[in-house]
């Protein structure tokens, strides 16, 4: 039962990293734009957030630090895809690269580096005297709880407001929505950059409060995962909770094979999280058509020279 | 505020072209210098060194040629998927997994005379690449699965198999993650120019003969035409399913080649650096070359002159050895850039 809970715990702890860039990454899709950058992206989040909380040993700098360069990083795929109308997969492609090479670039000081101040976990007043449950899900620290309202918001903002209807029409119908009003290329540099900024955020959570270190490349693959997870979820936010938090689970339980006595090489349980994100895929792949897909992701947007 | 406004062009002259990408890689060049600035070393010194470092000496030369003899391999990996529109981003896993496939059959198998040896090699890193491309490649056919996404997380796994030997039943003697050293029967041989070894003349027959079977031979035909209309393939009675199958186990296998070519040719062992990156920057040469497989050969020496250089940034200079990836990331980002130039006549108007 302990080590359930244990897993359990560890779940939601990380699956909040890969929560923040899907939530990122839904954000700019549902524009329109495919950000195949989100790897480098959450690479460069976690090595400046790192950076300033290693140097201001301030913790809300070193967020909004991360949360800027995010936003940086996600201004140049705009800038790449919208303006220039370039490739979106292949100015991904270069994002990830540019994003894992100036990470390790201007991180290699900041390797094996520890961190003075750190994000305590508040157990929140009663609901934390919950048996099991409470343990749980309400004794972590102020990023794992924003993590729980986040989705919600953006699903608000999605679904009952005039900017979430402008940003759905401008990945569904952009020739239409202009026509409508809608500053479509507005649209998609507000939703490539918002997007970068959790993105970046989930890089800052990964160095500054889940494991509190910066190694080069440290995200392994979750930046795809995240895309993956998009997939999944639907393009759906809310059930973005679903997909981060058992996919945290899951790799979990993984990483926990041994408790249970079952034989498995240690070393082979690091693909575990890559397998799992297959089987996701496989899995909605199985279960028919995704509805949410943006009819005009990937695409770029020719609004040619009128007036 | 200024507006940009795009006008169509009617034709571009190769001239024009070569112009803009030209401009594209200096302002690469100028943008990594910033880079390089930053970590205060004098940029200018910095691009003479790598110039020099890869050019200047028959050494430099011959390094060179060592680090594009893999990048051949995998820019045609991803180059003869990208003819038919897909994009197989997991040739650095099919790399791993040739490698890893060819270096069982050294340490299980028996030695065999040389040519024996290294055919039953070669063909086997191929089969091992081509293995691994076939998952994603079912998952795209059977499940309709995004290739980019599933060979990227392939490659992670791939990895992870190739560490699962190396640091459990193939470990050396000093219990370092690494084979014991080939045989001689199964090493390239030299061909008499610093360490470039025989993987360069299999690469080079490889190119023509892709270039021959792309553009003249009734597969390339239908290779070409699926990746330039899917609907034009299907009027035109291609099983595009059958060509999708056939261009992901033929492109893993070549990515397959790349692994053997490093194991054998150059490290002469398996571990965990016979490529530092390979299979990415493969992406970025076949992107480059349009997928043809002469220019894939121009462009893998190219940035097989930037990776050497960043070699000899990081040992002379002590800049981080991520110089090189930074400066392929420029590169890419430049020339994606200036795709627009070429199609459009860019102009700035101020909005009143």
């Amino acid at each position: 039962m302990n080590d359930l809970i244990t897993i359990l715990y560890a779940a939601i702890a990380s699956g909040t990293i890969i929560l923040y860039a899907t939530i990122g990454e839904i954000i700019t899709e549902r524009s329109g734009i495919l950000n195949l950058g989100v790897e480098g992206i959450m690479l460069m989040g976690a090595f400046f957030g790192f950076y300033v909380a290693y140097t201001t040993e301030s913790l809300i700098l070193a967020i909004l630090g991360a949360a800027l360069i995010g936003g940086l990083m996600g201004l140049i795929h705009a800038f790449m895809t919208i303006t220039l109308q370039a490739n979106q997969v292949v100015s991904g492609l270069a994002l990830t690269m540019f994003g894992s090479g100036a990470s390790a670039f201007f991180g290699i000081n900041m390797v094996g580096k520890t961190l003075k101040a750190s994000f305590h976990n508040i157990p929140i007043p009663l609901l934390n005297k919950i048996p099991v449950l409470g343990e749980i899900i309400f004794n972590h620290n102020i990023l794992v709880y924003f993590a729980f309202i986040l989705p919600v918001i953006v699903w608000f903002i999605f679904n009952r407001t005039k900017w979430g209807l402008a940003l759905r029409s401008s990945g569904e119908e952009p020739l239409s929505s202009e026509i409508m009003g809608i500053k479509v290329i507005k649209v998609r540099y507000i939703a490539t950059i918002v997007g970068g900024v959790f993105i970046g955020i989930s890089g800052a959570y990964l160095s500054v409060a889940y494991s509190r270190l910066w190694v080069e490349g440290m995200t392994s693959g979750k930046g795809w995962i995240t895309i993956a997870l998009v997939i999944f979820a639907n393009w759906n936010p809310l059930i973005a909770y679903g997909g981060a938090y058992l996919f945290g689970g899951l790799t979990q339980l993984g990483l926990n094979l041994q408790k249970f006595n079952i034989a498995f090489p240690i070393i082979l349980l690091k693909s575990i999280p890559y397998v799992f994100t297959i089987l996701f895929l496989l899995f909605i792949s199985l279960k028919g058509k995704r509805s949410n897909l943006p009819k005009a992701l990937g695409e770029s947007y020719f609004r040619e020279s009128r007036g | 505020m200024f507006k940009i406004k795009l006008e169509q062009k009617e034709r571009v002259s190769k001239r024009e072209e070569l112009i803009i990408t030209l401009s594209a890689i200096g302002i690469a060049f100028v943008l990594a210098g910033i880079f390089i600035a930053l970590n205060g070393v004098n940029p200018f010194l910095a691009l003479w060194k790598v110039v020099t470092s890869s050019l200047g000496s028959s050494y430099g030369i011959s390094e060179t040629i060592v680090k594009a003899i893999p990048l051949i391999f995998t820019g045609l990996a991803v180059g003869i998927a990208l003819n038919s529109k897909l994009w197989n981003i997991g040739a650095e896993g099919q790399l791993f997994f040739g490698a890893t496939f060819a270096t069982a059959f050294v340490i299980y198998g028996p030695v065999l005379s040389k040519p024996l040896e290294l055919t039953v090699l070669i063909i086997l890193g191929a089969v091992g690449g081509a293995l691994w491309a076939l998952i994603p490649a079912l998952l795209k056919i059977k499940f309709k699965m995004n290739e980019v996404i599933s060979t990227l997380l392939l490659n992670y796994v791939a990895i992870n198999i190739a560490d699962y030997f190396l640091f459990g039943p193939w470990k050396g003697k000093d219990n370092f993650p690494y084979t014991p050293e080939f045989p001689p029967e199964a090493k390239f041989s030299r061909i008499g120019f610093g360490r470039v070894h025989a993987g360069l003349i299999l690469a080079l027959v490889l190119v023509v003969l892709l270039y021959i079977i792309i553009y003249h031979t009734k597969l390339g035909y239908k290779l070409r035409i699926t990746g330039s209309s899917l609907r034009a393939a299907k009027y035109a009675g291609i099983n595009i399913n059958k060509i999708m199958f056939l261009v992901f186990l033929l492109s893993g296998a070549l990515a397959g080649l790349a692994g053997v070519s490093q194991v054998c040719g150059i490290e002469y062992k398996l571990h965990q650096h016979i490529s530092t990156g390979y299979g990415y920057s493969g992406i970025i040469v076949a992107w480059l070359a349009r997928t043809n497989p002469y220019i894939i050969v121009i462009f893998a020496v190219f940035l097989s002159i930037l990776l050497k250089g960043a070699d000899s940034l990081q040992i002379a200079m002590h800049l981080p050895a991520a110089v090189g990836v930074v400066m392929q990331a420029l590169i890419l980002f430049a020339i994606l850039g200036s795709e627009l130039f070429k199609t459009y006549n860019v102009k700035l108007i101020r909005r009143k």
